[in-house]
């Protein structure tokens, strides 16, 4: 049916609405952040709140030439952690690393296996593109193949300046390894290619 | 202002606009209300247009690193002729014919459409929440509204064959 624009794009655009699945997911994220927000504190709580935020940014300024910047590899760590947990829906799904690699072809880099990464113990599940400290990434989904855990492991073009000195597997170094939230993650540097594997630490 | 279903629905049909497709959509809005649900919005008095500003500069952030926005680079050279909306209320299409170019469309121009027919927006309203130029914009209707009008006469010549 003919009519005008306007009311075809109003109706168009109004057509589309989210599923019940994702609204539940998305109003479930709202109420969660609702819970973890603190209550109202009284005015002298809150007046003493501000003084010790005083104290505290003061102390800061004091200290602030004997401060060191955080380490690099601890915010690729808690950036890979934090998207790690999301579990964003994959953008391409497949086993085969060369589908991977004709997807993601608009990356600076070929995608590429590292030897710290044993393809027997691991099914590659799919990938979406993603981001490093600003930097475009692969995002890959890895399942091991035993006890069925999912591990997100990324791949970046490797640059000195950007993520400073990270341990290269070419030098015989081992991955730097930290934990965020309960997920440890390892970083290294293999091939040119930074790459950066959660894992689920049980031991 | 809640979070509630609605206005999930309403910000969702912001970023069908901004992205096109209906997945990148809800990826997009998922990130936005992670990053507002971060900040303090004590002190903002208009939440909708916060949060509509968050996940657009989400989108420019995410997907112009990636190569896939679509958003077209205005030549500022170009000198615009200073038309309103009205002519765009003159273009007659079917939801159809909108279905069928809104991926050719780039964000810019959806966006524009989105303000313009769903959300009811002045182009003076929409420049300021763009935070671009009155001129600007209406230079990008006017061209929009060419763009449209050649697609839905290529789309009715083949209704036609």
């Amino acid at each position: 049916m003919k009519r005008d624009l306007k009311n075809s794009v109003k109706s168009y655009v109004e057509s589309k609405q989210l599923n019940e699945e994702q609204l539940d997911s998305l109003v479930n994220m709202v109420n969660a952040q609702k819970e973890i927000e603190p209550k109202q504190s009284r005015p002298m709580l809150r007046v003493a709140a501000v003084m010790a935020s005083i104290l505290i940014a003061a102390g800061l300024l004091w200290n602030v030439g004997f401060k060191q910047q955080p380490e690099v590899s601890i915010l690729i760590a808690e950036e890979v952690v934090h998207n790690h947990l999301k579990m964003k829906p994959l953008e391409v799904s497949s086993h085969s690393l060369q589908d991977m690699r004709t997807y993601f072809n608009k990356l600076d880099f070929a995608l590429r296996g590292s030897s710290l990464i044993t393809s027997g113990d691991l099914q590659l599940l799919g990938g979406r593109y993603c981001s490093i400290q600003g930097v475009t990434a692969a995002q890959l989904r890895l399942q091991d193949r035993e006890t069925g855990e999912l591990e997100t492991l990324y791949e970046a073009p490797y640059d000195n300046d950007l993520f400073q000195e990270l341990p290269d597997l070419q030098k015989g170094q081992t991955p730097k390894r930290h934990y965020i939230n309960g997920i440890g993650v390892d970083i290294w540097v293999d091939k040119g290619i930074l790459f950066a594997r959660t894992f689920s630490d049980d031991t | 202002m809640t979070l509630d279903r609605d206005t999930l629905n309403n910000l969702y049909r912001y970023c069908f606009a901004l992205s096109g497709n209906e997945s990148d959509a809800y990826d997009l809005l998922q990130s936005g209300v992670e990053k507002f649900l971060r900040v303090k919005t004590d002190s903002i008095s208009n939440k909708i247009a916060f949060i509509k500003k968050i996940i657009r500069n989400h989108y420019i952030d995410e997907y112009r690193k990636q190569s896939r926005a679509n958003v077209e680079q205005f030549d500022e050279a170009v000198t615009y002729v200073d038309m309103d909306t009205q002519p765009m209320e003159q273009i007659i299409a079917s939801q159809l014919q909108v279905e069928s170019v809104w991926q050719e469309l780039s964000s810019g121009e959806r966006e524009i459409l989105y303000f313009w027919a769903v959300e009811g927006y002045s182009t003076s309203e929409l420049a300021e929440f763009l935070q671009m130029p009155r001129g600007t914009l209406l230079s990008k209707i006017h061209r929009l509204r060419i763009r449209l009008e050649e697609k839905f006469e290529d789309t009715y010549r083949e209704d036609v064959v």
